[in-house]
């Protein structure tokens, strides 16, 4: 053994007899069938470390590929997820109520705006025609209609006489607690009058005198002056 | 060591060329030549050592670490034995008790290969060997057997430079007294 060949110069006392005749005598071996063991046991174990090395060497690629499409694979289910929020949220016709509470002091104006449409004497029929309490279903179906017309439509009609115009039906289908026959033919009247349609609204009032002589009480006190005009 | 770490089976090979006889050696004369004690001691030590290659980290020699890792399996040889702790080992109840272990573990080691005057020799100074306490064999066989210094010995067995030199003297001397009696 080498540490043998240092021993003369290690010794504490120096003995250089005592280390020789030790030399001489230590001299035992492990059995080679140890040594062989134990060199066995240190390939084995380098072994699974070389496999597992040669493992790792051969992944890269297949780890690069799944580093490289990680990102669009998590936008990916992230985008998923997204959808599947928006699609188990309310839909439109859920939450529109809210929103429809809004539209009629927007749509009878709206409509108003051009005198004499077709269009827009329907849909002052539909608004007017019904009782308050039963208005905000019907007005939400002529709603979108309109506001879709109008936006092009915007023109003549003067904003005060709209907004007095609408506000006297209002008023008048309101107040005046009538039959369902009078009190649409009034707002009728007012609406085309308020639209500016002054030939129309006579022609409404007219045909609401033939059928109830009292038309014109059912009119709002705006109209009254107006209504004696005509014949 | 570190290459063996990283998977060099040769470096493992070089290393345990070098170092197999003397860590065989250093378990040999403590198992006071029992050699299939020594041999169980000796594949366990380096079984240890495989496990810890990748654990390995440079900070002393490798000697030094790996006469720490014999010295720790032999404590527990000691201990799972003879019942007895390294601390007892330097008193002088326990000694006699070495001593007689000694004498019973030569006695039931005879072979013929001892007949020859090689063998009486060897056979005398391993067992005065063998009749020096524990603590004291063991700083003498890390010194001859490891190759390690006073100062390295110090280190691995917790004793101080002082201590480990009179235990070196005392086994100098036992051998000695040996030696003088087989000439």
């Amino acid at each position: 053994m080498s540490n043998h060949e240092h021993e003369s110069s290690r010794s504490p006392d120096g003995d250089t007899a005592l280390d020789r005749a030790w030399q001489q005598l230590s001299d035992e071996q492990p059995p080679p069938s140890l040594d062989a063991a134990i060199i066995a046991a240190a390939r084995k174990s380098t072994q699974g470390r070389n496999e597992q090395a040669q493992f790792k060497r051969a992944s890269p690629p297949s780890r690069s590929w799944l580093t490289r499409w990680q990102p669009l694979a998590a936008a990916a289910a992230v985008a998923g997820l997204a959808l599947v929020l928006v699609q188990s949220l309310p839909r439109d016709h859920d939450v529109a109520p809210t929103m429809r509470m809004e539209e009629p002091a927007t749509a009878p104006a709206a409509a108003q705006e051009k005198p004499g449409s077709p269009a827009t004497r329907e849909s002052i029929e539909a608004t007017t025609a019904s009782p308050p309490a039963s208005a905000v279903p019907q007005k939400s179906v002529a709603a979108p209609e309109m506001s879709g017309r109008t936006a092009s439509e915007a023109a003549a009609a003067p904003a005060p006489a709209r907004t007095t115009a609408a506000k006297a039906a209002a008023t008048a289908a309101r107040d005046n607690v009538a039959p369902p026959g009078a009190a649409d033919r009034a707002a009728r009247v007012a609406a085309l009058y308020a639209a500016g349609d002054v030939a129309g609204a006579a022609d409404a009032l007219r045909e609401f005198r033939a059928v109830d002589p009292g038309a014109d009480t059912y009119l709002p006190e705006s109209l009254r002056d107006w209504a004696r005009t005509v014949e | 060591m570190r290459a063996y770490g990283d998977g060099d089976t040769r470096a493992f090979e070089a290393l345990y060329a070098r170092h197999r006889a003397a860590t065989y050696r250093y378990f040999l004369r403590h198992a006071n030549g029992h050699s299939a004690t020594a041999d169980e001691l000796h594949q366990d030590l380096w079984l240890k050592v495989i496990g810890a290659r990748e654990r390995y980290e440079t900070q002393a020699k490798f000697s030094t670490w790996l006469y720490t890792l014999a010295r720790h399996r032999m404590v527990d040889h000691w201990r799972s034995r003879h019942g007895i702790s390294l601390a007892s080992l330097e008193d002088e109840a326990t000694v006699t008790q070495a001593e007689e272990s000694v004498a019973a573990s030569r006695d039931g080691s005879d072979d013929p290969l001892h007949a020859t005057i090689d063998a009486q020799a060897r056979r005398r100074l391993f067992a005065a060997l063998g009749a020096v306490p524990a603590l004291q064999r063991d700083a003498f066989l890390l010194h001859v057997e490891g190759g390690l210094s006073l100062e390295e010995i110090a280190g691995l067995t917790a004793a101080s430079g002082e201590t480990v030199k009179s235990r070196l003297r005392y086994a100098y001397r036992r051998l000695r007294a040996a030696l003088e009696d087989m000439a």
